[in-house]
């Protein structure tokens, strides 16, 4: 008898460890993150007056008309456009050196035109915006190349060089380069 | 078939009464009368049941443990003692002398292991349970009372081989999913149905359970007595008979619901109380006994949009003729408002309906007028006349849509028992009902069903009998094709020894659709459903065989396996979705097995109840497991007890359900999140007195460890709830 028992207390012991878990729970909230990382480097004299300096990533590239449209993008919060650092934050750079690393956080998306921007003038006056670097693959700077990222990776090796003794053409102010 | 032809059923009936009954006005009868008590404390033991084996009359012990049989034939006999949680007795040489009040005082023995009992759903009369040829699981009101069960289906969730998903009863498997409307289970209320016209479903809420003797779940195919919906069996409620003596019961709960487990889940910063209370007076006014009961309950709900409130009026009479003539009178009114949580807006929110359910909400008012009227005419025929009027009105989205239903559904019936000879006893009746509905969802529709049949019980040894009947029925359901219908069934019971029986059965039974099931014309949440005027009765052919053992003192076994074939099945099917349709989908088998098993150690201070149940419910069309259908149900309850102090663990284990509506999961986000169930429910329950007042105090904690689990796809079965339960009889 005693071990009858014996044996219905583990069962029951059993179900009620089991029982310790609590079945279903919320979804984790897991941070995926994924974007583009890579390497600007720098060549020639950094322009003296250089107030802002940053990175950008566009879906759209054909639609550029000026850096304004850009901007105003940028300002709108859409995610056409994604800029880094964020505009709340410091600027690229302004330290001046050789090159400088970055891992940029971006949603999963098609990026056709990745460069950098900078400016001697306020954040908001677009008059004053230049790009002067782009990402291009196989080249320096020009032909923009689109990068793909996916859900949960960053994309490497999106390297994008600054030569302010040879700037890439501006894609705003001839409608050949666009495509 | 038409109502002529049932009145000459009836008066055919009635003949056979009269007739019967006038062979007996010779015969001189005796009285066997006495009291019942407790071995161990000499306390009257009310509620016990007495038999005279071998004939059809019994009775139960009054309040104070009284009892008295009437006509019985002089001659010797076996008197037949039982209750639950006392050994049986049978009390043997129990000699009945014509014309005289024979004294018989009768001690029961405490029992470790409660077997034994009278039953009496099975067969329409009263046998104890060797006699029986199907599986019957009981529920006592014990149970009740320590569980603090609002409504019955809290008891039913602890019985061998029932699962519920929410409130549609699963016996063996036989039921999955049917978007509340039709039910494989067919409900009664001392044996008179207790089905919706409209929709067909189970209404719990209108069972009150503190009037609640026991409950009597037969599993497996019953239609050869009950007709349509008893297909995966029947839960039948048996109320408590009315007192002698002036009683006011009142019975005062409290409790609220504890914070979600996940921080994430917390959706209200207020608590959710649940709360009620009851109070019933009896009273006997020379022959007439009457109850008068009113409850209130109420339950915040522990997700967003599903409070619920009801009031619940109920009285019963009943009125003694003459010590054989009784005549038994309920009326029940409820009138709930509910809210309605129909699915969560996903497993990150899942305490929350989507945004378009906020508000949602159901009044509903239900009434019931019901009598049954019981002859003894001899010691071997017996009469009953039931019958029920069972009103409906219901309204959802109240504020918005104003859908309404009303239904009225009566049944009335006409049963006897007639044992001709020694060694067969015949139980036999005619039942019609008519349903009633009007609706902004189901139309105007009428449904007619009449029925007879018959059922010879036929003792060939001491311990072999042979239960042989069948059940004719003809229906017609609005526009739907009329159906005739012929339900079988052949019944073994053996018992060679005291401790040990057997059993075999096997029976057709079916189930016609209900309105809601051929009518729904409705949108509901992005579903449109249509109706379907073709629908046929659902039909299924079952077989189980079964053993009884009781092992030693302590330890009783019984096991039992089992199959059904089904063909028809009704189910809810999107043809065009969103359009979903009530449809003759498929064909299914369902085999089984179940064993259980009641223990007891310590001299009774510890007793142990198991039961598992393995299902193998497949779609014979599909060849895969049938929807809404787990293959393990493993339950365990104990009570352990000491001086006036119990405490109780049970545990219920249900495997996850395989296998669910694909399309009906497109509507639900994260529908696939389900897994097994594991629930501990504990309570502490005491007698004790207080300023001379006798109270019983239970404190519940439901879903002790938080486990979170669906019964039904997005739905978050309750979380942890604790409940303080006071009840006095005075």
């Amino acid at each position: 008898m005693k071990v009858i028992m014996k044996n219905l207390l583990i069962i029951l012991l059993f179900f009620l460890i089991i029982s310790c878990d609590h079945g279903l729970a919320p979804p984790p909230k897991v941070k995926i993150e994924q974007g583009i990382a890579g390497t600007i480097y720098y060549k020639g004299k950094f322009p003296d007056s250089l107030k802002e300096h940053r990175l950008f990533a566009a879906k759209m590239f054909r639609k550029f008309r000026s850096m304004n449209e850009i901007m105003s993008l940028i300002l709108s919060g859409s995610d056409s456009i994604q800029i880094y650092p964020s505009i709340l934050q410091s600027p690229l750079s302004l330290t001046k050196e050789d090159s400088i690393k970055y891992k940029f956080v971006l949603p999963p998306a098609l990026y056709r035109y990745i460069a950098v921007a900078q400016t001697s003038g306020g954040i908001f006056d677009s008059s004053k915006w230049q790009i002067v670097g782009v990402y291009s693959r196989d080249t320096v700077n020009w032909p923009p190349s689109q990068v793909l990222v996916g859900t949960g990776y960053f994309v490497d090796s999106v390297n994008i060089t600054v030569d302010y003794n040879n700037p890439p053409p501006q894609p705003f102010d001839t409608s050949e380069r666009e495509r | 078939m038409n109502f002529i032809n049932i009145q000459n059923q009836f008066k055919i009936l009635i003949s056979l009464v009269i007739f019967v009954a006038s062979l007996s006005f010779a015969q001189q009868y005796g009285i066997l009368k006495g009291t019942v008590t407790n071995q161990e404390n000499k306390q009257p033991l009310p509620s016990a049941n007495l038999l005279i084996k071998g004939t059809l009359i019994g009775t139960t012990t009054d309040f104070n443990g009284n009892y008295s049989i009437q006509k019985i034939r002089p001659g010797k006999y076996i008197l037949v003692v039982s209750m639950i949680g006392f050994r049986k007795e049978e009390i043997k040489e129990v000699i009945i002398e014509a014309g005289k009040e024979n004294v018989l005082d009768i001690n029961l023995e405490p029992a470790a292991v409660q077997v034994g009992q009278v039953v009496i759903t099975a067969g329409k009369r009263e046998q104890s349970f060797a006699e029986v040829s199907a599986t019957v699981s009981v529920i006592d009101p014990q149970t009740f009372q320590r569980r603090n069960a609002i409504t019955i289906d809290d008891a039913l969730r602890q019985v061998s081989g029932v699962s519920l998903i929410e409130s549609q009863v699963s016996i063996r498997g036989s039921s999955g999913y049917s978007k509340g409307v039709g039910s494989r289970t067919l409900m009664l209320v001392d044996g008179i149905p207790l089905l919706t016209g409209d929709t067909g479903e189970l209404v719990f809420e209108s069972v009150p359970t503190f009037n609640v003797d026991r409950i009597e779940i037969l599993k497996g195919a019953a239609s050869a007595l009950y007709g349509s919906g008893a297909m995966g069996g029947i839960v039948n409620v048996l109320t408590k008979e009315i007192l002698d003596v002036p009683t006011t019961y009142v019975r005062l709960y409290g409790g609220f619901y504890d914070q979600p487990y996940y921080p994430e889940w917390k959706w209200s910063s207020e608590t959710q109380f649940i709360d009620g209370f009851y109070i019933a007076h009896s009273q006997k006014f020379a022959d007439l006994k009457t109850l008068f009961a009113v409850s209130r309950t109420e339950d915040d709900g522990y997700r967003q949009n599903s409070r619920w409130q009801r009031w619940n009026l109920y009285s019963r009479s009943q009125y003694q003729f003459t010590p054989s003539k009784n005549l038994k009178l309920a009326l029940n009114y409820l009138e709930q408002r509910r809210n309605n949580f129909l699915y969560w807006r996903n497993l990150d929110s899942a305490l929350i309906p989507p945004a378009d359910q906020l508000g949602d909400r159901v009044i509903s008012k239900r009434f019931s007028a019901s009598s049954l009227f019981t002859n003894i005419v001899t010691d071997r025929f017996t009469y009953s006349i039931k019958g029920i009027w069972y009103h409906t009105d219901w309204r959802n989205d109240v504020e918005v849509m104003g859908d309404r239903s009303i239904s009225n559904f009566m049944d009335a019936e006409v049963q006897f028992n007639y044992q001709i000879f020694s060694d067969h006893i015949f139980t036999g009746g005619v039942q019609a009902n008519y349903n009633r509905v009007r609706s902004d969802i189901f139309g105007r529709r009428t449904g007619i069903n009449t029925a007879f049949y018959l059922q010879d019980e036929y003792k060939m040894l001491d311990d072999l009998r042979f239960t042989v009947g069948t059940r004719f029925d003809y229906s017609k359901l609005d526009s739907l094709k009329s159906q005739f219908q012929i339900n079988p069934k052949l019944g073994v019971a053996f018992s060679n020894d005291p401790l040990t029986s057997f059993r075999f059965s096997v029976g057709r039974a079916f189930r016609s659709p209900s309105v809601g099931e051929a009518f729904t014309s409705t949108t509901a949440s992005g579903i449109t459903v249509i109706p379907n005027p073709n629908l046929k009765p659902e039909k299924s052919w079952s077989f189980e065989t079964g053993i009884n053992q009781t092992v030693s003192e302590n330890i009783n076994v019984d096991a039992s396996i089992f199959q059904s074939e089904y063909d028809n099945l009704i189910e809810a099917k999107f043809v065009t979705p969103p359009k979903a349709q009530f449809i003759n989908v498929t064909r299914a088998r369902i085999q089984g097995l179940e064993v259980s098993a009641k223990t007891s150690f310590f001299e009774k201070y510890f007793l142990m109840n198991l039961s598992y149940t393995y299902l193998k419910p497949m779609d014979r069309v599909e060849n895969d497991i049938l929807r809404f259908r787990s293959k393990h149900l493993f339950y365990v309850n104990t009570v352990m007890s000491y001086w006036n102090m119990e405490l109780g663990i049970d545990f219920r284990y249900i495997s996850r359900i395989e296998r669910i509506d694909k399309e009906f999961a497109l509507y639900i986000v994260d529908a696939e999140k389900r897994v097994p169930t594991y629930v501990v429910d504990t309570y502490i329950s005491s007698i004790f007195k207080f300023g001379g007042v006798p109270l019983r105090t239970s404190f519940l904690i439901k879903n002790l460890l938080q486990y979170n689990y669906v019964e039904l796809i997005g739905n978050i079965a309750p979380i942890r709830s604790f409940t303080l339960s006071i009840e006095t009889t005075i």
